[in-house]
């Protein structure tokens, strides 16, 4: 058991989907071979298929304490990092070949659903969910691994994958039932985000976090009385963990979405949320309801001039408000190691594997 | 070979790579023809993929399914414990001839550490492994991929993957 | 070396074998010499892992930003992370103060495509050096050459059109990267020196705002984003600033909570829609009758802010009911024709003031419809404007706009209800609306909302329309500082100018005529422009597709080929070169027209090959680049040092440090046409040319361009930090902040407006701790509107618009462009690219789904047989493109969603979204004859329209998958 825990609130009232959090996540910690696809952090439109496809029908996690069976989700599920034929398309003259993804057409990747969203318009409704591993208080993939190279860090709970220890065995990636675990097929290994622990370590917010435009997430650790995760979870109760029936207990909270008026069978503005407060039971539980209405008491409180503590710690006008203790400037800091500076030191494969073979740059 | 001369057939290699008529005053002519009229014209449809819809790129990144400057960061780590900076303005780490330039480096560095038995062996360990891993695949890929017409440049990396195969042989790997 | 094994000889006999050493791609990292580096030991090396066990640190971080035009959500401060000269990283540098305590904070400022351009700056579409086309034009046959030669072939190509053709057949057009700042002022400087036209490309964008334009005299108008925080009503009407700005966009997430309502209103449940309180879904193109709704229920329902439209529009006016026109002063009493009449309570007709809004003891009436007596006699029928638009609003009940729009009554009341209930309205600016062939009447209806209450001037509220903030002192750097005193600028001006501004012009009229005079061919101290949308149409054949308009067009009184001619005779509308003169040297300075153009199709066809050149500058291949004789490599944004305008929205200076050197022999701009200037020097003087006498009867001198260039060596090709800091230092709005401070800081925040005719329009007092508002020094310090009749107008007595029936606002149906279609393409800019700039990127590509795509909803799709991800042909009366399908909840019934910005290189063959767009011009833009609807910078010229664009879709096949594709592809054949 962690001494303490490090969290995160994900509000997905702010959330507007652009991926910023994904690109820094990825330009950070996923260049590498083996990783084209990997994205250790993706934000969905949901409802959707979700990153792997269709994760949530893959089962994993817990029921009354005993471990489920999961399915492992394939490599394509995840999506693929496909490469464009550049030198084709661009440099050998217009029309003579447009420029798309090599081999097969794509008919999956990592955001895919973008936009598409559920309901009969105009009662269309979506909204943006950011997912990372939620480095959980039980951590299915830790139970699942034989090798036991899966830990939960006792001084912030971060959960970690020895690759000295992963021979790839992959009973983590069937367990997890946020299926947030990745399998490198180049190096052998299983992978997934590490909240940034280099970062965090120098009490920098994770890339996601600060890079965040849309100023949607909130750090700390869940037991500092004092910081916005507290606040958010335990004293205001409007941050809910995901899947919360899986009994992993995830250390990454979510704001549950507000949205449009729906609209009746005439097109009449009815006041109540478009979003079927059933689909979002389904994704964090009966209390999600509870937790909107006192999102909207905070509102109508500032509507009315009264003052909402609720509002305030959402809105953190300061933006360093949003990271608890992670307060400090990557620029500052001695060094930001985000690529490879972890112990033990991995080094990558031979180039020489991932080489094309000669004339190999299509199909 | 001497590791001198070794260094100065790296060096003329690193040249032959960088330009149309580069290494020509280094690289025997029965090896390696000498430039044509025409070089200029010729190198780019050999080497340069912007111009040329047959040719085959020198950086290695272009071959790679994998971020470039991941591969940079590698390439420059290697550099870097040998205590080289990329000049400002010069090619990118992944270019055929800055790794031989890199090679030209080590081999003087060995010239001038003769006597240091330990030096020489953590050079000749960094030349093998630096031949292997980064070179070798690049060279490869381009005598797989080359469709040039030119003589010298068809004849220049098949002799380059003779020389680094005399190399390793010569560093028992 | 003693290995006893047999080595082939690769050394050449007699090779010189030295121990000293040089290698071109490296230093010693310690400051020694390579040779003295490799006399000394090497560090212990056993297996690879000890080269990552050393430190990974950065050598340094710069302060950089991208000198791209994202707009709305432009800039954002970075640290660049930089080892070895390459360029790893960046992460937005998160450090600009917060404004005040009511408001959040900016940070951290920079979206996913800032934040991964390292990537971009990397990837093999990038030019690494001047290339020339060796075949046809679009062959694909590249060549490298030297700058050397590429730079003498483009100078005597130049010299040969400027001394046999004429200097007016030069064009430069201008891209996105258009700055402001030291790159930008080279390419006007050399367009000034040789009296080279500019094309002016925002309303060719269909970004001109024509309704703002017409009703305020001006475009320039926003706020700073912290202001949204005050407001209590939050209109997104026609812009998706969830997805197009970026880092604003947690403003109006932050003010929701904060208790302020949002409405989005859109035909499509938006991205921008699902942070509403209510979305008003409603037919696209539709606006205008919802507006008219709302603004007659201001009118009927007796919430008319009427001291506030007596003295600041033009309601209280009185028009003349036999010509239709506003009663000037002059038909009244005698006196001025640019001086109009109200009948005052106690007095009678008077004449309005003109000089200060101020009415003093004038009483105006609004509601006028009597029979006044004129001079000379007789007696003329005279209503008000108020009057006037009481009758035009009466018809857009509810229940008409309901019909109209295809959205319940239920609906539009609300929405009519929240808008005169609030305290402060405001909306966000976006420029889809202008799109639309009817936008400019949506953008007049939507304005009267606002100008009707008076919900204006004050924190939270009020109408924004185009949002651009420039520092001054570009235009300054330009002249070659011979503007001296601002207020001077010597006799090429037109003294009209003075003249005017001695009777009474504010400085915000005295400046934007200096920039309307850039289109006069004068030849003054500034570049001459010239409108895009025109050249495009006329010298492009453009026009060419909208031949049979008048099908789609039933209120078109004539052919708009003739409309044209008619404003190009009259002058109304200033084209150069004229109509007739072909073009022969076209510079894309980082402009991509054959992406962009609608109807880009014809210029291949029709322009090009009138050129004997086209350059294109450019750092990345562009579908203009395929088509160019040369592309000449620029450096990118790490790579030079320079400075960007913005917006009121962000009111910050921002720079860009030079990281690291350019990649291959790419160069800045700055040096790239400073060095063409010499190099057009050197071959004048070699080929003994001294001077040519320009289209506008002036001389220009080849034979010393370099030296005018460099304004006699003060600013060389190398340096663009010397000139962007000289601009910085003669800005009257930035030069509180030195240029180095700026340097090392990254950004500024502007303390004024400034003077620039490209920002004076807003009118409003940037101060310390406020948000900045726009228009303040009309509605409060009661300067005058540079309009006709000084005052926000609604009415437009040009004949054009009296012919039309667009004097007052109304609404009109989308036209069924591109013949009788049932479905409407609408579009807007995307997520995942600025302009094309990251069209072609591997990681934006990736997180979306490689290939362009049009979104249709659920029933369309179901109807046509066709399935998410499947290949369809996009087709009208003009053309046709294939394209994958994504199948959406979100889209409305009949309506399709092309994002923009695709390149024609990822269609097949040359079939691109742009085919089907013929765009034909509004006549009533043409207009010219009017004291305010006259061509000035990025306002009053004619628009280029997409939005209403009819299509039909069918499907061709499911996904192209190795065998399985042809099996599909056959069966549809069948």
């Amino acid at each position: 058991m962690s001494n303490r825990q490090v969290a995160m609130v994900i509000d997905l009232n702010k959330c507007i989907g652009c991926q910023t959090c994904t690109v820094a996540c990825k330009t950070s910690w996923t260049s590498g071979e083996g990783q084209e696809g990997m994205w250790w952090n993706q934000v969905n439109t949901a409802p959707g298929h979700g990153t792997p496809k269709d994760w949530e029908k893959m089962g994993g996690g817990f029921k009354g304490g005993e471990p489920q069976k999961g399915v492992r989700p394939a490599q394509g599920d995840f999506g693929e990092g496909f490469e464009l034929n550049y030198k084709e398309a661009l440099f050998e003259g217009a029309g003579n070949e447009a420029l798309k993804p090599i081999g097969d057409e794509p008919q999956w990747g990592t955001n895919w659903d973008e936009d598409v969203g559920a309901g009969d318009y105009p009662n269309s409704y979506f909204f943006y969910i950011p997912r990372i591993c939620n480095h959980c208080t039980k951590p299915a993939c830790m139970e699942a691994c034989p090798r036991g190279a899966i830990s939960k860090r006792e001084e912030d709970g971060i959960v970690v994958i020895d690759e000295d220890h992963c021979r790839g065995l992959r009973f983590c990636q069937s367990a997890c039932p946020y299926k947030e675990i990745y399998y490198n097929h180049v190096t052998g290994h299983a992978q997934k985000c590490v909240f940034c622990l280099p970062r965090i370590e120098q009490g920098v917010a994770t890339a996601c976090s600060r890079q965040c435009p849309g100023r949607v997430r909130f750090l700390g650790f869940l037991e500092d009385e004092d910081g916005p995760i507290h606040k958010l979870v335990n004293v205001h109760k409007v941050a809910l963990g995901l899947h919360p029936e899986y009994e992993t207990e995830p250390n990454v909270f979510y704001i549950p979405p507000l949205s449009p008026e729906k609209f009746d069978d005439d097109g009449n503005p009815t006041g109540e949320d478009r979003i079927p407060l059933e689909y979002l039971e389904s994704l964090f539980g009966p209390e999600v309801g509870p937790a909107l209405e006192r999102i909207k008491q905070g509102r109508a409180d500032k509507q009315a001039g009264r003052p909402s503590d609720l509002m305030d710690t959402l809105i953190s006008k300061n933006f360093l408000d949003l990271f608890g203790p992670f307060t400090n400037h990557p620029r500052e800091i001695e060094r930001i190691a985000t690529e490879l500076e972890r112990e033990p030191v991995i080094v990558p494969p031979s180039i020489e594997i991932a080489y094309r073979g000669p004339g190999g740059s299509s199909q | 070979m001497t590791p001198l001369e070794r260094s100065a057939v790296y060096g003329g290699f690193a040249a032959a790579f960088r330009t149309a008529d580069g290494g020509a005053d280094v690289l025997d002519e029965a090896v390696i023809p000498p430039p044509s009229k025409d070089a200029a014209r010729a190198f780019m449809a050999a080497f340069d993929p912007s111009i040329s819809k047959t040719a085959v790129s020198l950086h290695a990144s272009a071959h790679l399914e994998r971020d470039q400057t991941d591969l940079y960061q590698e390439l420059i780590r290697w550099y870097d414990h040998f205590g080289l900076k990329r000049r400002d303005g010069g090619e990118l780490p992944d270019h055929l001839s800055v790794m031989l330039e890199f090679l030209q480096f080590l081999t003087a560095q060995e010239n001038a550490n003769a006597a240091d038995a330990a030096a020489v062996a953590s050079l000749h360990a960094a030349q093998a492994d630096f031949v292997t891993r980064q070179v070798l695949p690049l060279v490869d890929t381009v005598i797989g991929k080359l469709e040039t017409a030119d003589p010298r440049y068809h004849a220049l990396p098949g002799a380059l993957r003779a020389f680094l195969d005399d190399e390793l042989a010569v560093l028992g790997r | 070396m003693t290995s006893g094994l047999t080595r082939r000889n690769f050394l050449k006999a007699g090779a010189a074998v030295t121990a000293s050493l040089a290698l071109p791609d490296f230093i010693a990292g310690s400051g020694q010499s390579l040779t003295a580096l490799a006399g000394s030991r090497p560090r212990d090396y056993t297996k690879i892992v000890d080269i990552y066990r050393n430190k990974w640190t950065w050598d340094k971080t710069v302060r950089g930003t991208h000198l791209i035009n994202c707009w709305y959500q432009a800039h954002c401060a970075f640290d660049v992370y930089v080892r070895d000269g390459i360029v790893f990283r960046e992460e937005q540098a998160a450090d600009y103060p917060q404004l005040n305590e009511d408001v959040p904070d900016m940070n951290p400022r920079g979206c996913q495509k800032g934040c991964s351009f390292s990537k971009r700056m990397y990837e093999e579409s990038r030019i690494r050096y001047p290339l020339k086309q060796a075949g046809e034009r679009g062959s694909g046959k590249w060549e490298r050459v030297t700058w050397d030669e590429a730079l003498d072939d483009i100078a005597d190509k130049f010299i040969d059109v400027v001394t046999e053709e004429g200097t007016d057949r030069v064009i430069w057009d201008m891209g996105p990267d258009i700055n402001v700042g030291a790159a930008n002022a080279g390419q006007a400087r050399f367009a000034q020196l040789t009296h080279s036209i500019s094309l002016d490309s925002n309303s060719s964008n269909g970004d001109g705002h024509r309704g703002a334009f017409e009703t305020f005299g001006n475009i320039y108008m926003d706020r700073s984003i912290e202001d949204y925080f005050y407001s209590d009503v939050i209109l997104i009407w026609g812009s998706n600033p969830i997805v197009t700005s970026i880092p604003n966009a947690h403003f109006f997430t932050e003010a929701r909570y904060n208790g302020s309502e949002i409405v989005c209103i859109a035909p499509d449940y938006s991205p921008s829609a699902i942070k509403a309180d209510l979305w008003v879904p409603l037919a696209p193109g539709t606006d205008a009758a919802l507006a008219l709704a709302v603004a007659r229920e201001i009118v009927f329902g007796g919430h008319v802010n009427e001291s506030f439209v007596a003295e600041q529009t033009d309601l209280p006016l009185l028009v003349r009911t036999d010509t239709g026109k506003l009663l000037s002063e002059k038909d009244a009493k005698g006196g001025r024709t640019d001086r109009f009449t109200i009948m005052d309570k106690i007095r009678g007709p008077m004449t309005a003031p003109a000089k200060s809004l101020k009415l003093g003891t004038l009483e105006p009436e609004l509601d006028v419809d009597t029979e006044i007596e004129i001079l000379g006699g007789g007696k003329i029928a005279v209503r008000s404007v108020y009057s006037l638009l009481k009758d035009r609003l009466d018809p857009y009940t509810f229940e008409a706009a309901s019909k109209m729009t295809g959205t319940p009554v239920s609906v539009i009341r609300k929405f009519a209800n929240l808008c005169i209930r609030a305290k402060a309205l405001s909306n966000v600016s976006g420029s889809s609306m202008n799109k639309y062939f009817h936008g400019n009447l949506t953008e007049r209806a939507m304005i009267l909302i606002w100008a009707l209450q008076g919900q204006m001037g004050r924190p939270g509220a009020g109408y924004s329309a185009f949002a651009f903030l420039a520092n001054d002192g570009w235009e300054d750097y330009v002249s070659g500082f011979r503007n001296g005193d601002r207020m001077k600028f010597g006799t090429d001006i037109g003294l009209d100018l003075l003249t005017d501004l001695a009777a009474g012009d504010t400085a915000e009229m005295f400046f934007k005529k200096l920039g309307n005079n850039s289109f006069k061919d004068i030849g003054g101290n500034l570049p001459i422009w010239t409108s895009a949308a025109l050249f495009w149409q006329v010298h492009g054949g453009v026009m060419e597709l909208a031949e049979t308009a008048d099908k789609w067009l039933p209120d078109l009184k004539k052919p708009v080929r003739e409309a044209v001619k008619e404003s190009l005779d009259n002058k109304w509308l200033p084209l150069q070169p004229p109509a007739g003169t072909d073009p022969r040297i076209l510079f894309h300075y980082c402009a991509n027209p054959l992406r962009s153009v609608r109807g880009s199709q014809k210029l291949t066809e029709v322009l090009w090959p009138k050129l004997k050149l086209s350059v294109v500058v450019d750092f990345r291949m562009s579908s203009t680049a395929q088509f160019a004789d040369y592309i000449l490599p620029a450096a990118a944004w790490y790579e030079t040092t320079d400075h960007k305008w913005v917006t009121p929205l962000v009111p910050f200076n921002h720079v860009t440090n030079k990281a690291v050197e350019p990649l291959g022999e790419s160069k800045p701009d700055f040096w790239i046409f400073t060095m063409l200037t010499k190099h057009v020097q050197k071959r004048a003087r070699e080929r003994g040319i001294s001077s040519i006498v320009s289209h506008l009867g002036k001389t220009v001198q080849l034979d010393n361009l370099y030296e005018d260039m460099t304004m006699d060596g003060r600013f060389l090709e190398d340096d663009t930090d010397k000139a962007a800091g000289a601009i910085i230092d003669a800005s009257s709005n930035l030069s509180h902040v030195s240029w180095e401070e700026q340097k090392e800081k990254g950004y500024a925040r502007y303390n004024s407006i400034g003077i620039s005719p490209l920002a004076i329009g807003n009118a409003g007092k940037l101060e310390e701790g406020k948000p900045f508002i726009p228009l303040t020094y009309h509605i409060n310090d009661k300067l005058p509107y540079p309009t006709q009749t000084k005052r926000i107008q609604f009415y437009i007595d040009n004949d054009l618009y009296l012919e039309h029936d667009e004097a007052l606002p109304r609404y009109k149906a989308p036209p069924p462009i591109g013949g009788e279609y049932p479905l409407m393409m609408t579009g807007g800019h995307t997520r995942w690219s600025i302009h094309g700039v990251w069209r072609d990127n591997r990681l934006m590509n990736r997180l979306n789904r490689g290939q362009p795509y049009i979104m249709i909803g659920i029933k369309d799709a179901a109807d046509r047989g066709i399935a998410d991800g499947d290949w369809v042909r996009c087709h009208n009366d003009v053309g046709e493109f294939e394209v994958r399908v994504k199948v959406t909840h979100a889209m409305r019934p009949g309506q399709v969603f092309m994002y923009h910005a695709w390149e024609n290189y990822q269609f097949k063959g040359t079939g691109s979204p742009r085919e089907v767009s013929p765009s034909p011009i509004n006549p009533v833009e043409l207009a010219g004859d009017h004291a305010h609807l006259k061509v000035g910078m990025l306002e009053g010229q004619p628009n280029s329209f997409d939005r209403d664009t009819r299509i039909e879709i069918t499907r061709i096949s499911g996904p192209r998958v190795s065998s399985e594709a042809e099996t599909a592809s056959s069966n549809d054949a069948a």
